[in-house]
């Protein structure tokens, strides 16, 4: 699912952080569904979100696949932001907006452009038939 | 590596020798690596300290490779070297070498010094805050001025450089004066969880490089320390005194002699970026003489919009390392892509395109499209090429 878009301001962020999640949307989504696929298979530790129009893969920065026109994202306080970018109002702002009930996320909330997606965190490694059927 | 240059030195570039012998440390460390698992910024700033003349201490763990890291990088550069062990009960002549029995005889004190530390160009010495009083006080006079006396020996030293390591910074006070004589400061951490699979491998083939082909580098070090020693400070000279004031004042105190002598390892990193001039771009070599690790990073923090011009043609690693900033980075990513661009042939193995597709993630998770350095853009697009014409079928 996703959440009402927001208002957000990006700048660069200066060092970037390190990666922890890959985003795909659109017309990028079967690839990166069908790069992560290959990992798993491969055996690499992958965790998969997704809703209507994005996936969004997460691991190890070392072990996230690739696939050209996919963002990569980092986490602060508690959000999956682009690496590259740091955005105005800051995460915490933003995460009370989205989620004002207090305690910990048990989502995953990824902010890009003015967009928030929000989907389940998954628990398990990612089911290799349900990546096939993103493709 | 930059294009050659044909404007002698006193007009501001490096003639083209200089950049011949940069490109020849280059690939001498390069071959050096073969082998190791992170251990890129050591041999490295094992070749800055080279170019430099100034001593560099390694901290670190036992078993983390800093003495393999060391020798190899000094096979791949010729040269005597000369490495050991330090104990408590080492005596002098293990290291300086053993009295002359004959001329003892006679009367004279005389020390055979042949192999040993007075005639290295390259030494490492393990556990070094281990010696005793009479060794280190020894080590102070050949480390400051290259000079080697006992009774009726007096050597001049080659020694171009020494490492020392230990597994810690010594508590006593008393080892200051002779630690602050090691300027750069590398601290060596076991390799990362992420990369624990590819040291398995390297370790269990115990690849090792190739030996040094063709003759010693020490003439080409020579040349890029008496370039060195010519670089133009003017433009860096007032940076370096701003970066200092800012140092101290967040607390990383370095010493006079530290921050005189700091000067010559931007020097050497000018030299080996192909200028006979030192400008910002060299400044990244300031957290390098910080005396702990947590100073270390403190001064990067410190440093951050002062370093992010930094990069190194030649040590691509340590010049990201020590600034992190988006120049080296790039740097280092597109001469990253290059190497794997020319290592790839037709039918590329499954893992050249996994190290394809792991740099392109390195490059999409560094910069944004629009800040993309226009170095970087060209290689990125010819790694994408590549990656594209030998993808993998997708899984039906």
């Amino acid at each position: 699912m996703s959440a009402e878009p927001l208002g957000l301001d990006w700048h660069v962020r200066e060092p970037p952080l390190s990666p922890c999640g890959v985003v795909a949307r659109g017309d990028v989504v079967p690839s990166l569904a069908a790069a992560a696929a290959r990992y798993v298979s491969a055996g690499t530790d992958l965790k998969v979100c997704h809703g209507d129009g994005w996936l969004v893969v997460l691991g190890d920065s070392n072990c996230l696949p690739w696939v050209d026109g996919v963002v990569y994202v980092g986490l602060e306080d508690g959000l999956h932001l682009p690496t590259t970018l740091r955005c105005s109002p800051p995460p915490g702002v933003v995460r009370r907006a989205v989620r004002p009930e207090p305690g910990p996320i048990r989502e995953v909330i990824v902010l890009i452009g003015h967009d928030v997606l929000v989907g389940p965190a998954p628990a398990r490694v990612a089911d290799l038939q349900m990546l096939v059927e993103l493709q | 590596m930059r294009c050659t240059y044909t404007r002698p030195m006193d007009e501001g570039v490096t003639p083209i020798g200089v950049e011949a012998d940069a490109r020849a440390v280059q690939n001498a460390v390069r071959r050096a690596r073969v082998g190791l698992v992170d251990r890129d910024v050591l041999t490295e700033v094992v070749a800055l300290c080279a170019v430099s003349g100034e001593h560099l201490l390694v901290v670190g763990p036992p078993g983390t490779a800093k003495s393999d890291a060391v020798r190899r990088v000094s096979q791949q550069l010729g040269g005597q070297y000369f490495e050991y062990l330090l104990g408590r009960f080492t005596e002098p002549n293990e290291l300086f070498g053993p009295i002359n029995l004959q001329r003892l005889r006679e009367g004279v004190v005389e020390v055979e010094t042949a192999g040993m530390v007075p005639e290295a160009d390259i030494a490492f010495l393990d556990e070094v805050f281990l010696g005793s009083t009479a060794i280190l006080n020894t080590l102070l006079g050949i480390l400051n001025e290259r000079v080697y006396r006992r009774g009726n020996t007096l050597v001049a030293c080659p020694l171009r450089l020494c490492v020392g390591a230990t597994n810690r910074l010594p508590d006593d006070p008393a080892l200051d004066a002779f630690a602050d004589r090691f300027l750069a400061r590398v601290f060596v951490e076991p390799v990362a969880d992420a990369r624990l699979e590819e040291l398995l491998e390297s370790g269990w083939q115990a690849e090792s490089p190739a030996p040094l082909a063709g003759e010693s580098l020490i003439p080409a070090l020579e040349r890029l320390s008496v370039a060195a020693r010519a670089c133009d400070h003017t433009q860096v000279r007032s940076l370096l005194g701003i970066s200092v004031r800012r140092l101290r004042s967040a607390g990383v105190m370095l010493s006079d002699r530290r921050v005189v002598r700091a000067q010559r390892l931007v020097a050497a990193a000018a030299i080996l970026d192909g200028r006979s001039f030192a400008t910002a771009d060299d400044l990244w070599v300031l957290p390098l003489v910080a005396p702990t690790a947590d100073t270390q990073v403190l001064a990067r923090e410190t440093l951050v919009d002062l370093l992010a011009t930094s990069k190194n043609a030649t040590l691509l690693h340590a010049a990201e390392e020590f600034s992190r900033g988006p120049a080296a980075r790039a740097e280092r990513l597109a001469e990253a892509g290059r190497l794997l661009l020319e290592g790839l042939d037709e039918s590329p193995d499954p893992d050249a395109l996994l190290r394809i597709e792991a740099t392109l993630r390195e490059v999409d998770a560094a910069f944004t499209a629009e800040d993309l350095p226009s170095g970087l853009t060209e290689v990125r697009s010819q790694l994408v090429t590549a990656s594209q014409a030998h993808a993998a079928p997708a899984d039906s």
